[in-house]
């Protein structure tokens, strides 16, 4: 009697699977579920593809927004730079002189046809010596404690670079016009030191070594 | 009246033809390796269907499909063996029938409920008749007089064979009993 319990068993369990084989043949052709089911998975896949996109396109924008807003720490300074532009603070709360500790540093060369034109400053905090040539050409030499030194400087169409003067780490800004136009920033002493003018880097170097 | 029940005929094997045409296509091609013997069949299963309508309730249940695939199944296998015959097929049978598309991996099936070997050859042995009967009675739960109307028979043959089978199997059953004591 086991035996034909047993039997009855097995045939049952495989009519059902042949069963089911039969009938999944069978739908795998059917255009409706076939077409169905690719809608389903063309939906799934479109929304995989469309998060895969979004995620790729909000790192690429960060990495692009990061790469371009480099920070860069320089001298303490804090550089952020763009294609465009670039801002140079220095960090607010760090006072670097206190009161009547501050000297201010003047160039002893001067290149030729310069002559100075305005000094203005505010005592212990910033200076600025203005020079100009006979065609019109300025020489902007800034001066500041940290915690108030804070410029932007335009560096479109630009050469960025950090040279070494004196035992000074320099960042020249190069710009291809106008011609030998230019912008080096260093730290002296206690002070950030902009100088900015329409000259070449040996002239540059010249007014850097005789700051006194 | 008449026109509206041709109407609904004509429909319903419409129907039929869009939903099974490519899977007939394709399941007698793969006996017969002919384009041409496929799509006789394929009319022929259509003429069989048409005849038979009233055995589909509705053409999309799995029942009909097992009912469509069956049909399909036999009229290609008994035109390969008369090709056979006739010398007009040149691979073996055991080949092109073991390996039906949509059949069930015996020796699969076998061993992922742990048959032993004999039951998994006997269950090989079984005709396509046999399975036949076993995916109606089992698979789409037909009585054994439905059975009977599907495959044209009387209710005495399917349940001979039904018997028939179970009687083999509980053969090999029973002397695995013995070998193991």
């Amino acid at each position: 009697m086991n035996s034909k319990r047993e039997a009855k068993k097995i045939l049952k369990a495989y009519g059902k699977a042949a069963y089911q084989e039969r009938v999944k043949y069978v739908d795998s052709f059917s255009e409706e579920k076939a077409a169905f089911l690719r809608k389903i998975s063309y939906r799934r896949v479109m929304k995989r593809c469309m998060l895969v996109a979004l995620i790729l396109i909000l790192t690429f924008s960060l990495l692009v927004i990061g790469a371009n807003a480099l920070g860069i720490k320089f001298l303490n300074l804090s550089i952020f730079e763009t294609d465009t532009h670039s801002e140079i603070t220095g960090n607010q709360g760090n006072k670097t002189a206190d009161a009547g500790e501050v000297k201010f540093y003047r160039p002893d060369y001067i290149p030729k046809g310069y002559s100075l034109v305005e000094e203005d400053g505010i005592e212990d905090i910033k200076m600025t010596y203005i020079y100009k040539n006979n065609k019109d050409e300025y020489l902007y030499i800034n001066e500041s404690v940290e915690d108030k030194f804070s410029h932007q400087i335009d560096n479109e169409d630009c050469e960025i670079s950090t040279e070494t003067i004196l035992d000074m780490e320099v960042r020249v800004y190069r710009y291809k016009e106008p011609a030998n136009s230019c912008i080096y920033i260093m730290k002296k002493g206690n002070l950030y030191i902009e100088i900015s003018g329409n000259l070449k880097d040996d002239e540059m170097k010249k007014i850097i070594y005789s700051l006194k | 009246m008449l026109f509206a029940i041709i109407q609904v005929i004509y429909d319903k094997i419409s129907d039929l033809a869009k939903e099974y045409r490519n899977m007939m296509l394709s399941l007698s091609y793969s006996i017969l390796k002919d384009y041409q013997y496929a799509e006789d069949i394929t009319q022929e299963a259509f003429l069989i269907l048409s005849q038979n309508m009233d055995k589909l309730d509705n053409i999309y249940s799995a029942r009909s499909r097992n009912y469509v695939y069956t049909i399909t199944k036999n009229l290609t296998i008994s035109k390969y063996r008369s090709l056979k015959n006739e010398n007009m097929v040149q691979s073996d049978e055991n080949n092109s029938l073991n390996n039906i598309e949509g059949s069930l991996d015996i020796e699969a099936f076998g061993n992922e409920y742990g048959f032993s070997e004999k039951i998994i050859n006997a269950l090989a042995e079984l005709d396509e008749l046999d399975r036949d009967i076993l995916c109606y009675k089992y698979g789409a739960g037909y009585t054994g007089k439905e059975i009977a109307q599907l495959m044209n028979s009387n209710p005495d043959s399917i349940y001979k064979r039904m018997q028939r089978a179970i009687s083999k199997l509980r053969e090999i059953i029973e002397e695995m009993e013995r070998t193991e004591k």
